[in-house]
């Protein structure tokens, strides 16, 4: 059965767009984001003007739209390994085929840009299911500083 | 909040399967060993907190056009 986009209007830098979001393209995230419960359900836009950025754009709130990005951007060794009750929540245990990204937090002085390499969103790519990970026990930082301009 | 007093190497069990170890004690600090099932997150209350707080301070970044940002990352992965 063919699927139909449906149109969402979302906003980019504080002005109003349309986005064609197709359902199965939408990722769900059973507990939300940290803190935000209820998130739980996203779409990963791409978008030329913010390239290799994407945006992590909520269904349930369409103002509300994250930057993202490859963690190996901003720490090329960067390999988290998941808390075993994440990997079993997100059913990785056979399957270890995932996408990993980090939540920036943009300022306006660009130098003071970080990349949140500690919680990162990882998105079972079979199920589409996904989740926010602390790595607790890692090295990783909330507020790791972006590649200098 | 259940206030219960415990010694070095006494227990708390929370249901069936939590238990809770203290397992040393050293002036302020307190050593404590957790027993839980693997689908519980356990994790420090301050980190939570920050990552929320992180996440709340990130809901902006798209106000803010990122082009500087994405430059850098251009960079950083041909580079």
């Amino acid at each position: 059965m063919p699927e139909n986009p449906q149109q969402l209007a979302v906003t980019r830098f504080g002005q109003t767009e349309q986005i064609e979001v197709i359902a199965g393209e939408v990722l769900s995230f059973p507990h939300g984001l940290i803190g935000m419960e209820h998130l739980w359900q996203f779409v990963i836009v791409d978008d030329s003007r913010i390239a290799p950025c994407r945006w992590l754009q909520s269904l349930q709130v369409p103002a509300l739209a994250f930057v993202i990005a490859d963690p190996r951007l901003v720490l090329p060794e960067y390999v988290p390994h998941l808390p075993e009750e994440d990997a079993a929540d997100l059913e990785l245990e056979d399957n270890p085929d995932v996408d990993v990204w980090a939540l920036l937090t943009i300022h306006p002085d660009p130098a003071q840009s970080t990349a949140n390499l500690l919680a990162p969103i990882v998105v079972n790519r079979r199920t589409r299911r996904g989740k926010q990970v602390i790595l607790s026990e890692s090295r990783f930082a909330l507020r790791h500083p972006l590649p200098a301009v | 909040m259940l206030v219960l007093q415990r010694r070095a190497d006494q227990a708390i069990m929370i249901g069936d399967d939590i238990e809770i170890v203290v397992l040393a004690v050293s002036g302020d600090h307190v050593k404590i060993g957790i027993r839980a099932p693997r689908t519980l997150r356990i994790v420090r209350s301050e980190l939570l907190r920050d990552v929320e707080q992180e996440n709340q301070r990130a809901v902006a970044s798209g106000s803010i056009a990122p082009g500087a940002i994405s430059a850098a990352l251009r960079q950083g992965r041909s580079g």
